[in-house]
């Protein structure tokens, strides 16, 4: 076998995996919805309906039948796409959810940008410090981040940024008036599609509180990954090497030590997209942003079950597909582990 | 020698336990987080009595007064007292937390043992199971079970801990498998001690170090999520102090009172750091690794 | 050959390290000299302080803390600036080390890890590229211009030290360093490495100094001995002197632990007690617990290295032995 069809076997495999790590979460989320006491067709019907309603959703969602049936049925009507029906708006959540994915998706994607560009070289000081001041006062300032309560941040920050200061706008993801015509459904990338440049500084103005806010617990997490895992190298055989050829303590760690730990920070960072998207509960809410957490947010104190139950489903298989892809990054930039996984080329 | 071997339970064949904990005395940063941790434990415990209100009185003529000798930290937007509803609020949070740990640690380690000596079946379906719970971030796992259940503290702390067991139970397997086929326990092995003995006195005792480490820092990491959970509604409810509950009720006076909003949260994030610490701490003593330095370096 | 300056001058050379009760001293002024063309071999047991040595000369840890002076090119190292240092790590002193995989960053091409000591130093890539090339084939690296672009895992233990011996020498020092440069190879592959290295500082090359705990290597390689003991060389001959005449009891018994062919397989025998410990020093002559020559004085005055008067020029040999005047052939007198 050629390398590039080991390497599709190996993704062909992983994909596997993932999907089994997918039917087993849809598999969770099914005992969740049996966890609900009381009737659950009196639950997805609501509480205003009338006995003749209930015995309606009771026959359509299939709930006369037995429980392995009922199994078959809800696998069968997710692989449809189907996530269940809010109680409250009566929309299938699936319809709510895709008008709703690229405003998270925007704001996922600055604060990981954010925590990587803050994170990774935080850790790589810390680790070419080693025990020294810097590395301890950069581990207090990461476990202080790691410990800070998210929505408790959002709102501070809403308070003295926004409110005192007047600083950055407060919530929403763009100034009325100055949206630009939805194209991908993210504010920033619509108004520079529509070449509104100011409609542009406005929504990257609203995006930046929420974006900082997501990212601050998460620039304490990947900093440390990136220390520990930089100081590991550090102290390997190689590293005495490479110091034995004359190089400095900082070409070894950004050429030797940080190629060295891109693995773990890669694992690290695609696990951190589905935290962040599972977080963009607290944050979306408190800025009042429309995405995928402040939906679920809202779904929470609507009590509305099942909007919640399918919204986690559909996050655990965003996390579920994000390591998939991960795994097959670190085989495109580890060397050792494509060796590992593939085999070495003959 | 037959002699032994008839009767293996009267050997006492006990590894050493190579802890390098004794060796190095405190260091004074150490002891401040440790006492934290501890002041914070009884805090949690003795809280509500020693509160200087009634954190649950309402008093509608002094609502969100600013910090004064009377009202240490103010008073909240029904004019109840804000540091009496923070101590008050220590229990649920830092208790809560506690248990959920313990509690998911306990099943853990069952569940890995019962894994690791059961044989493969089990103990890959063990695995698979905790696989799938594991990619499920542990928020989203505690925030659909806990509105399943209907939204409470006591769901939220249930939900968690079905959330995260399986953590300790991947731990505590790697951990046990590792010591098993170490040379003490397959020389007891050899002897004929008795499976549950030989689990409870010799492999257990040796694999649980990074267990306890691991414990000892999620704790911080829980009391946010608890308190995330009651912030949007899925943990404890209104007239509770929980601290997450409180900024949440809190976050409505933002524009003119936000210590009511800000004095629960910075509890959450001093409490939780201080777990945090206490638990790197902890991590640094028992991490042969990154605690020796050259000169102790195995030789 | 004496009023030839030495390329490497160590003189009284401590090393010390933290440990949990204060410093724990692993090296206790140990002197060395290296000339031009000169083949040093430093043996000693595991543990004696031979690899501290080597990594302590340029200084390559942060917990060592060095003492004494270690003269070369025109400057002391050990209080030398960092940016000094980095000058003569590579260019002036190229070291090797035992294991060959973990020496090499293994997501790294080979033909960028041989070029970085020229790369660092500011020689234009293409130019680096050649010369680690060349390298590479006189080192006997078959297809180098190819095999440059692979990756550590992908070559054999063998090759493996060859690229390491590459990168030590490429950049043309003064000093090769090899710190048991064949331990974690086949019997078969060290043959051919130790050849290498003898090729290398033949007509012109670097002074080598080679660390091993194999006697047998050192043999038909080197022109004069060190042997270490508890962080102390405890004798130091030429080559021939050595096998032919070992003075310290200790000396006597390394040779006697190790296989020849002039002598029968009943004869072989260890050196009896463990080795010593730096952190359990003992009063005296460090080796006095294991040595079957000592006497009561040896427990509490630790002997001198000492220069022994020899009839023929050149071959000055140090000592350090109470006994070392009445010992003739390893043997009290």
């Amino acid at each position: 076998m050629s390398v590039d069809q080991r390497v599709a076997t190996y993704a062909a495999k992983r994909a596997l995996a993932c999907a089994f790590i997918v039917w087993g979460i849809a598999t969770l989320v099914f005992l969740m919805i049996k966890a609900i006491p009381g009737d659950e067709a009196q639950s997805a019907a609501g509480i205003t309906a009338t006995p003749a309603q209930v015995e309606q959703v009771r026959h359509r969602l299939g709930l006369d039948h037995s429980l392995p049936v009922q199994y078959v049925d809800y696998l069968g009507r997710l692989a449809h796409g189907d996530l269940g029906t809010s109680i409250v708006s009566f929309r299938p959540v699936r319809e709510e959810l895709t008008e709703r994915i690229p405003a998270s998706v925007e704001l996922v994607g600055s604060a990981m940008l954010l925590d990587v560009l803050v994170g990774v070289p935080l850790g790589m000081l810390a680790a070419a410090r080693f025990r020294r001041t810097t590395d301890n006062v950069v581990r207090w300032v990461a476990i202080l981040a790691s410990a800070v309560p998210l929505f408790w941040l959002g709102l501070m920050l809403q308070s003295f940024v926004g409110l005192k200061l007047d600083l950055l706008p407060l919530s929403g993801s763009q100034t009325i008036g100055k949206e630009s015509p939805r194209v991908t459904g993210m504010a920033t990338v619509d108004a520079l599609l529509a070449g509104n440049l100011s409609g542009f500084g406005d929504a990257v103005a609203h995006l930046v509180l929420p974006a900082v806010t997501l990212s601050i617990p998460f620039i304490g997490f990947v900093s440390r990954i990136t220390r520990s895992s930089i100081v590991g190298t550090l102290q390997s055989d190689f590293a005495s090497v490479v110091r034995a050829k004359g190089a400095s303590e900082s070409r070894i760690v950004v050429r030797h030590a940080l190629p060295n730990s891109l693995g773990p920070i890669v694992t690290f960072a695609a696990l951190q997209f589905g935290w962040m998207f599972s977080a963009t509960v607290l944050v979306e809410s408190i800025f009042g942003r429309p995405g995928v957490g402040s939906y679920l947010a809202d779904s929470v104190t609507q009590k509305d079950t099942f909007a919640v139950l399918g919204l986690v489903l559909f996050i655990g298989t965003v996390v579920a597909v994000a390591s998939a892809v991960a795994d097959m990054i670190q085989l495109l930039v580890d060397p050792r582990i494509r060796a590992a996984q593939v085999g070495a080329p003959a | 020698m037959t002699d032994l071997l008839q009767r293996p339970e009267r050997l006492r064949i006990r590894p050493r336990v190579r802890r390098r904990t004794a060796r190095r005395r405190m260091t004074w940063s150490e002891l401040a987080t440790y006492g934290a941790v501890l002041v914070l434990l009884v805090l949690a415990v003795v809280g509500p009595w020693i509160a200087p209100h009634d954190p649950y009185l309402v008093d509608q003529r002094n609502t969100l007064l600013a910090p004064s000798g009377e009202h240490w930290l103010g008073t909240d937007g029904t004019g109840r007292d804000l540091f009496s509803r923070l101590l008050a609020g220590a229990r649920p949070s830092i208790i809560g937390a506690v248990v959920t740990v313990l509690a998911a640690a306990t099943i853990g380690v069952v569940v890995a043992a019962i894994a690791a000596t059961a044989g493969r079946v089990v103990d890959g379906i063990v695995m698979r199971i905790c696989e799938v719970v594991l990619s499920l971030p542990v928020m989203m796992t505690g925030l659909g079970l806990a509105v399943a259940l209907g939204p409470s503290q006591k769901s939220a702390v249930i939900a968690l801990i079905l959330a995260s067991w399986p953590s300790f139970a991947r731990l505590a397997r790697s951990e046990i498998r590792r010591v098993m086929v170490s040379p003490h326990v397959e020389a007891a092995q050899v002897l004929g001690v008795s499976r549950w003995r030989l689990l409870t006195k010799h492999v257990l005792p040796n694999s649980l170090d990074t267990v306890y480490v691991k414990a000892a820092m999620d704790v911080g990491g829980v009391i946010v999520i608890i308190s995330s959970l009651s912030f949007i509604g899925a943990g404890a409810q209104a007239p509770s102090a929980e601290w997450g509950a409180m900024v949440e009720s809190g976050s409505r006076f933002l524009n003119n009172a936000w210590w009511v909003t800000g004095a629960p949260g910075l509890a959450i994030l001093v409490t939780s750091a201080a777990f945090s610490l206490a638990g790197d701490a902890l991590r640094a003593r028992l991490d042969p690794m990154l605690s020796s330095s050259l000169g102790e370096a195995p030789r | 050959m004496t009023t030839v300056p030495p390329v490497l001058d160590v003189r009284d050379l401590t090393v010390d390290v933290r440990a949990a009760h204060g410093p724990v001293r692993l090296l206790h002024g140990v002197s060395l000299q290296l000339r031009r063309g000169e083949r040093v071999a430093l043996v000693g047991e595991s543990g004696s302080g031979k690899s501290v040595f080597a990594r302590s000369l340029i200084r390559l840890d942060d917990a060592m803390t060095v003492g004494g002076s270690v003269q070369f090119d025109g400057a002391d190292l050990v209080t030398a600036s960092e940016r000094r240092l980095r000058e003569v790590r590579g260019q002036g002193i190229g070291l090797v080390f035992q294991d060959p995989l973990s020496s090499l960053d293994p997501v790294k091409r080979i033909g960028d890890q041989v070029m970085e000591p020229l790369v660092i130093r500011g020689v234009p890539k293409r130019e680096a590229r050649e010369r680690a090339r060349d390298v590479l084939d006189r080192l006997g690296v078959p297809n180098a211009a190819r095999r440059m672009d692979a990756y550590p895992h992908e070559f054999s233990g063998g090759m493996r030290q060859r690229v390491c011996l590459a990168m030590a020498i490429v950049a043309e020092p003064a000093v090769l360093i090899a710190d048991e440069p064949t331990t974690a190879l086949d019997v078969r592959v060290q043959e051919q490495v130790m050849q290498l290295i003898e090729e290398i500082s033949a007509d012109g090359g670097p002074a080598v100094l080679l660390i091993t705990h194999d006697l047998g290597l050192v043999a038909g390689f080197a022109h004069r001995v060190a042997v270490m003991y508890a962080g102390r060389l405890i004798e130091v001959a030429g080559v021939d002197d050595l096998y032919a005449d070992p003075r310290h009891p200790y000396t006597r018994g390394l040779l006697d632990s190790v296989p020849r062919i002039d002598l029968h397989e009943g004869d072989l025998t260890a050196i009896p007690g463990t080795p010593a410990s730096p952190f359990h020093p003992v009063g005296g002559c460090p080796f006095h617990p294991r040595c079957a020559a000592a006497l009561e004085h040896c427990a509490h005055e630790e002997p001198l290295l000492t220069v022994l008067p020899s009839p023929m020029p050149f071959h000055d040999r140090q000592v350090a032995c109470h006994r070392a005047g009445e010992i003739v052939h390893g043997r009290t007198a």
